[in-house]
């Protein structure tokens, strides 16, 4: 009998992050402050430290990973490779279809794979405690977890509506030595401005992420930082282990290199971590069909074009490259909240653009569907971003039944969705329909980025 | 009225938990949620109820998408600096 998980010891785990930024054709855009010049490292110093600054703008291919983070990492990785059997029963397909099962971390998803290295860099950097902003407690957690483990203070500017309506993420947090505070709260400028004019307010992610930027900016110390657990490329090259721990395990399993990758990719960081180092091989030669999943409903990459736009509607943001509707866009109904982004993580877009990648946009009863049909053959219940994976791994095991080919396919199972079950419920219930979006909004979305500097990669 | 629907749940695809609509109706001090509309045209008409409680300033300011995060960073990093003058 073949071996349905393929496992690697920690003597086999990874040292090196890797950094597709080193191995890009052309070099990634950068993105432009308001002025029209690109952003500096030094306005985002009040927010986080420097050696992950190096890390964001570092154009160096391979980059250690430190022991403290490997020994913490040991806890659950190397995460299983699996090989979904019964799926390719069901599928009656040729092609052998893998999964990357991220969700055996303590917090159930990729995220600590980030929260642990940002954790252990601000402690270098003698930073003594983190703040971030959540809202149900998904990152929270992973950042509370990593810092108990690390040795920093963590504060959690949590949506009051949230800290009331959600204690069991709260307890996580606390139960890992994270300080939850309801937002809005009396501990910086904003939070005490909002609770003048409203004192019986709920709070909302916006007014949380002032709170948690504040009070890193604001302490008089300087031993304040905040941390983010998407988009930025720091975050996408610390889940780069992901990828070549999967290679290794291909390898055991006894596979060369795989025909198709695939992962959701709204901020980009578990599509990352799984496709880059596969990236690599396509920039050397390998033929590989890289494929980011986004939702029919909010097409950036499958449909907008490469161009420098605003990050917001006001348009106060910086300028930046990337695939985009335009700023005006405003997404219609999907169940999968984090895959809506507007604009694609600017590393994933100019790896599209220069035909690294191929974009899929799926609709989200397919994206449903797939998950019942994964939950019910390889058991898992998928996180309902992680589905959209899913949904485009049974796609290609079609695809290749019939064209008659033994396709390998490798997909990144990113989290479970044992807290999001109620997505489950309304699809079930059928109360879910489809939206893809008419070309005519397209049209009309994209027009006003016809006065803005076009996006040229030279 | 406009509080008639505001004890219908939901689940809120940002929080990641369930709410009652009269928080997505009352997020922001003069503005909805965003998403209100793409969150709640299957169970009521959401657009008529938009337009019959809030002016044409709030839905614009409502329609607003989301930032990329490190630009926004970069805006609230000005805000506390300046909070703190």
């Amino acid at each position: 009998m073949s071996a349905t998980k393929i496992l690697l010891s920690e003597q086999d785990m990874p040292r090196q992050w890797y950094n597709l930024a080193a191995d890009l054709p052309k070099p990634p855009l950068p993105p432009l402050g308001p002025d029209g010049n690109p952003v500096s490292p030094e306005m985002l110093a009040p927010v986080f430290p420097m050696n992950l600054i190096e890390q964001e703008v570092s154009t160096q291919r391979w980059i250690d990973i430190p022991e403290k983070v490997l020994e913490i990492y040991s806890m659950w990785r190397p995460s299983p490779l699996y090989r979904a059997k019964r799926l390719e029963a069901l599928l009656d397909t040729p092609a052998r279809i893998y999964f990357k099962n991220e969700g055996v971390s303590p917090a159930g998803s990729h995220k600590p794979n980030t929260a642990i290295a940002q954790a252990y860099y601000n402690k270098e950097f003698g930073i003594k405690r983190l703040t971030t902003e959540t809202g149900a407690g998904q990152w929270g957690s992973a950042l509370s977890f990593a810092c108990a483990l690390i040795g920093l203070e963590c504060k959690v500017y949590m949506v009051r509506i949230s800290f009331d309506q959600k204690p069991f993420r709260r307890l996580m947090m606390e139960t890992w030595g994270g300080k939850c505070i309801p937002s809005p709260s009396t501990e910086t400028n904003a939070g005490r401005q909002i609770l003048e004019e409203n004192p019986d307010t709920p709070g909302s992610l916006g007014i949380a992420i002032s709170e948690a930027v504040e009070a890193a900016v604001s302490d008089p110390t300087g031993e304040t930082r905040y941390s983010l657990g998407s988009v930025l490329n720091h975050v996408m090259l610390h889940q780069t282990i992901i990828g070549q721990e999967t290679k290794k395990q291909l390898e055991i399993a006894g596979e060369k290199l795989p025909d198709v990758v695939i992962g959701c990719a709204g901020g980009g960081s578990n599509f990352a971590g799984l496709a880059f180092p596969f990236v690599l091989d396509k920039v050397n030669g390998a033929e590989i069909d890289i494929i980011p999943v986004e939702p029919s409903s909010c097409p950036t990459l499958t449909k907008a074009p490469f161009h420098y736009d605003f990050g917001d509607n006001a348009e106060m943001t910086p300028l930046m490259a990337m695939h985009s509707l335009g700023h005006k866009f405003v997404p219609p109904p999907i169940h999968a909240g984090g895959l809506r982004y507007h604009g694609m993580a600017p590393l994933v877009s100019h790896a599209v653009e220069l035909g690294l990648m191929n974009p899929l946009a799926l609709d989200q009863l397919e994206c449903y569907e797939a998950a019942l049909t994964f939950a019910r053959t390889e058991g898992f219940i998928s996180a309902p971003e992680t589905s959209h994976a899913i949904a485009a791994a049974i796609r290609e095991a079609k695809k290749a039944k019939e064209e008659g080919k033994e396709k390998v396919i490798v997909f990144n199972w990113s989290g479970h969705g044992l807290m999001d079950l109620t997505g489950y419920d309304a699809y079930m219930r059928g109360k879910l329909i489809n939206y893809p979006l008419p070309e005519e909004d397209i049209a009309k979305s994209i027009s006003v980025l016809e006065n803005l500097p076009k996006a040229v990669i030279k | 009225m406009i509080d008639q629907h505001d004890k219908l749940e939901k689940r809120c695809p940002m929080l990641g938990h369930p709410i009652h609509f009269h928080y997505c109706r009352t997020t922001t001090k003069d503005t909805p949620c965003r998403k209100i509309m793409d969150c709640w045209f299957e169970q009521i008409p959401i657009q008529e109820f938009v337009k019959e409680h809030f002016t044409e300033e709030m839905i614009t300011a409502m329609e607003q998408p989301p930032k990329p995060k490190m630009l926004s960073l970069i805006e609230l990093i000005e805000k506390a600096k300046k909070s703190q003058e």
